[in-house]
């Protein structure tokens, strides 16, 4: 299984619990941008569109207002004819006025605006099928007609008529000049205004190229929804680019004004408002994710502390101290460890004292085995007082030889041992065949030759830690396989016999016998020199190096 | 370790990154196919911007009506108008069309306007379909100019005979508004030609320019000296109307003709009890009871709530012929030969056959102004 370190833990869960629901919450609002900020750019839009209506409707309601004046005066009469040249000379949109009265018949007419003459062309005319003379006449309301073209100026014109007490007041008026004023309201960039006729006729629009380039302005559904509503805001697109519309009616004459504002600049602060988004998401990402680290340090220290602690005790280090932290699961945990600690350290006391009792009974033991070996090799001597000292010299250089060799130090303290008990088991040879002075029959050779094999049968009961008593069956074969008792030859010898068979011979030679003289040490060496093929090699050469540099012991 | 459950975060970070992306990007996305586009030019604003708007209206309604049945194999028609002002932008506005893609275009409306276009859509090699145009001087020729509507010397002859019928010796006056010649200077020379053969004569003829502050008392007065049995106004409809007023008032009785041109609703508006009487050819009959013609009224006073009138009527007919052609699979290239090949198609009211010249012929019914209303002669 795959381990995971508390800290990263922490800090993946963490980083998840706050950037999941983060992001979900940024995708949303993010998703909603474009409507929340389209709401709000329909709402501006709707703002403009209004005020253009209400802009339109003031301009539209100056000749009603004018042509109401006429209501109660005789058509006929000088003050009526006054007041109709004044009323066309103070609305300087209106082109003519005509008083029409109860027969429908034109009874005054203005002088034209325009050409400034002809008012006696429309003395008389029948007006009873004008629709506009109609409802003003028969329903008694104001009455605008569809876009026409003036008989007289050949401009576009739209006509109203006004109910009077004694017939009606007619005027036409002249687009073009009625909507200046409305182009010279200023525009903000991106949004064009247009007033669209009953009929879908633009008669205005900001935009100079808009009736070259979009013709079809009429017959958006914004305007027909507008027609049929009252009011419509949407977005669309037109033949170039993508637009939010709002349109509005103009109640009575039937016009709609229209307000279209360019999406594309929309379209870049939402843009905008999504970057300023997603950096933002980033941003609070990056916060928690640091935040998150943080809380995950600080959640993580005390475990990293208490980890600490637990791997100073097992170093040996028992000196915890007990540490305050923030959590108080954290400070039982500490307490509990400094517990263990002390336990620990006490029983490690414990240990420690029991061993070092056991280390001095150990020692003890050695020295009593020591002892009694030594007391055996006394034993040994006591029967043959020419080996006086043998065993105690021969254990000296062979424990030399054994430290030359860099033998291990069980294998020293083997040799050591076997040393001072090599000839223990000269008890089983006759005190007679030991000390008789000249050379011993074959048979009296013969039993000195098995005090090995006594020395083994003596000491192969005792439990020493080393294999003593295999040694002491050894220490008279020789490599050549000459030796006895079992005429052992090369490895089948053991290192420790070899040992103790070069510093027999060399303890013999070089020593004083009851019999004879010392031979002295360098006839012993040379006898050793002389007869390599019966030693080790390594053990000859060993003795070699101690004799040059004076180290015999004795 | 840790690496790992660190860039497994990220992986789940960056799967819901992508998600929601994914999910912008196809919320973004509703592809529909490339329209087919079919051209409008008339005159949108500016003075003869009724006749313009209403035949712009007509044909939007039958492209509409296209797209609201599926379209053309699929595929919706968007109509592109190239609005002009006068006769002077036509060529350029055939260049506009022709660039934004339109397969063929509906229009000119006026005579004086379609005069010119014959010679840029020869160069450009696209069709036009003109649905009131109704000067001779475009007619027999193998150009790449159709019309929906018969020329004028045949209406010019037709009137003359009925109104020779009727009053018997015709003398005529003849008032004629010269911004629009192409129209009414054909339609006065054909009458003329016509009541001539037909033992009449032309007593008197006044001209004007509509708009130039015509006086309309002096003219009729004029009109009258010569004493005419009959007054031929070619006109537009305000003009028109302002003759009758005064013709009237002036006391005459005399018989009040007009062309196609003036018969309009607001001929009748302007005129009052003036114009009852008058006497027109009509391309369609008002009163009809098909199926049809009153499916496409409902539908059309329904869309753009004002009455339907013979620009109307004709440039719903022309763009309903490009349709047709176009679900045959005519392209810009083929759609004026496939047209002049199969002839006949299916008018509003009756059959519609184009001649070899691209020339459709059609019936005409005498009509007149009784009650305010536009209604054929024989009508109850």
């Amino acid at each position: 299984m795959r381990s995971v370190s508390f800290r990263t833990a922490l800090l993946v869960r963490f980083a998840f619990i706050a950037l999941v629901p983060l992001l979900l919450l940024g995708t949303f609002a993010g998703l909603r941008i474009s409507e929340v900020y389209e709401v709000s750019q329909q709402a501006e839009n709707d703002l403009l569109v209004g005020n253009l209506k209400y802009h339109v409707q003031s301009l539209l309601d100056a000749p009603v207002v004018a042509l109401r004046q006429f209501d109660g005066l005789d058509l006929q009469s000088p003050e009526a004819r006054v007041l109709l040249d004044s009323s066309v000379a103070n609305v300087e949109y209106v082109e003519s006025i005509l008083l029409v009265g109860s027969d429908a018949r034109v009874v005054q007419a203005s002088l034209d605006r325009r050409v400034h003459a002809f008012a006696h062309d429309y003395v008389g005319l029948d007006k009873s099928a004008d629709p506009q003379v109609i409802e003003a006449l028969g329903r008694k309301r104001v009455s605008w007609s569809s876009i026409m073209t003036s008989g007289a100026s050949g401009n576009r014109v739209i006509q109203v008529a006004v109910p009077l007490s004694r017939g009606a007041a007619l005027a036409t008026i002249d687009i073009e000049s009625l909507v200046e004023p409305v182009d010279g309201a200023s525009t903000d960039a991106g949004v064009t205004r247009a007033i669209l006729g009953r009929t879908g006729t633009v008669l205005f629009h900001s935009s100079p190229e808009i009736s070259r380039l979009r013709p079809n302005l009429a017959n958006l559904p914004v305007v027909s929804d507008a027609r049929d509503v009252g009011a419509s805001s949407e977005r669309y697109r037109t033949s170039s680019s993508e637009v939010m519309g709002s349109a509005q009616l103009l109640e009575g004459v039937g016009w709609v004004v229209l307000v279209e504002r360019d999406w594309a600049e929309s379209r870049a602060t939402i843009s905008t408002l999504w970057s300023i988004l997603a950096v933002g998401l980033l941003a609070v990402a990056a916060l928690a994710a640091i935040v998150s680290m943080l809380f995950a340090r600080q959640l993580h220290r005390p475990i990293a502390r208490l980890g600490q602690t637990a791997g100073e005790i097992a170093q040996g280090d028992y000196s915890h101290d007990v540490h305050w932290y923030p959590q108080r699961e954290m400070n039982e945990l500490s307490a509990d460890i400094a517990k263990m600690a002390e336990a620990v350290q006490s029983r490690e006391h414990e240990l420690a004292r029991s061993a070092s009792e056991l280390e001095e009974g150990n020692k003890r033991l050695g020295q009593m085995v020591h002892g009694i070996t030594e007391a055996m090799g006394k034993a040994v001597e006591a029967k043959d007082p020419y080996a006086h000292s043998h065993q105690t010299r021969v254990a000296q250089l062979a424990g030399a030889l054994a430290r030359r060799l860099g033998l291990s130090e069980e294998q020293q303290a083997c040799i050591e041992l076997s040393s001072l008990v090599h000839d223990v088991g000269k008890l089983g040879v006759p005190a007679e065949i030991l000390v008789k002075p000249g050379a011993l029959s074959d048979i009296e050779m013969a039993i000195a030759r098995a005090h090995p094999e006594y020395g083994f049968e003596i000491l192969k009961d005792v439990s020493f830690p080393y294999p003593v008593a295999e040694v002491v069956l050894q220490h008279h074969e020789r490599m050549d396989g000459s030796g006895y008792p079992r005429g052992l030859a090369g490895d089948q010898v053991s290192i420790e016999a070899r040992v103790i068979a070069v510093a027999d011979v060399v303890e013999a030679m070089a020593s004083h016998r009851p019999y004879r003289p010392s031979l002295g040490l360098a006839a012993a060496i040379d006898e050793i020199r002389s007869h390599q093929e019966c030693f080790d090699q390594s053990v000859s050469k060993a003795l070699f190096d101690l004799y040059d540099e004076g180290g015999i012991p004795f | 370790m840790g690496q790992g459950a660190a860039r497994a975060a990220l992986r789940v970070f960056a799967v819901t990154l992508l998600a929601c992306l994914c999910a912008l990007i196809l919320a973004g996305c509703a592809s529909k196919p490339d329209p087919i586009r079919i051209g409008f030019l008339g005159e949108i604003s500016g003075r003869s911007s009724q006749l313009g708007l209403a035949g712009r209206n007509g044909a939007q309604l039958a492209v509409e009506q296209i797209n609201d049945s599926g379209g053309i194999d699929g595929r919706p028609v968007e109509l592109i108008a190239a609005a002009i002002s006068s006769s002077e932008e036509v060529t350029a506005a055939i260049q506009h069309l022709a660039d934004s893609g339109a397969v063929a275009i509906v229009g000119p409306m006026t005579s004086a306007s379609a005069v010119r276009a014959v010679t840029a859509a020869d160069q450009i090699g696209i069709t036009l379909i003109g649905p009131t145009v109704s000067t001779d001087m475009l007619t027999g020729k193998a150009d790449y100019f159709l019309r929906m509507y018969p020329s004028n010397d045949r209406a010019a002859r037709v009137m003359a005979e009925e109104v020779s019928s009727r009053i018997g010796e015709v003398r005529a006056a003849v008032v004629l508004d010269q911004s629009n010649a192409a129209h009414t200077e054909t339609w006065y020379r054909n009458f003329s030609s016509a009541i001539q053969s037909n033992d009449g004569s032309i007593v008197a003829l006044e001209t004007f320019v509509s708009g130039q502050g015509t006086d309309f008392t002096r003219l009729v007065e004029n009109v009258l000296r010569s004493e005419p049995n009959c007054v031929l106004v070619l006109a537009n409809s305000t003009d028109a109307a302002m003759v009758s007023q005064r013709l009237r008032l002036s006391g005459s009785e005399v018989q009040v003709i007009v062309s196609e041109w003036s018969a309009t609703t607001d001929l009748i508006a302007l005129g009052g009890s003036s114009v009852e009487g008058l006497l027109y050819l009509d391309t369609f009959d008002r009163l009809s009871q098909s199926p049809e013609y009153n499916e496409f009224v409902d539908a059309f006073e329904g869309r753009f709530g004002e009455a339907v009138g013979f620009g109307t009527i004709h440039a719903y007919e022309a763009a309903e012929v490009v349709i047709e052609a176009l679900r045959a699979g005519a392209d810009r290239e083929s759609i004026r030969d496939y047209i002049i090949n199969r002839s006949q198609f299916q008018g509003l009211q009756g059959a519609i056959a184009f001649d070899q010249y691209g020339d459709a012929t059609r019936v005409q019914h005498l009509s007149t102004v009784r009650d305010g209303r536009l209604v054929p002669v024989d009508s109850p």
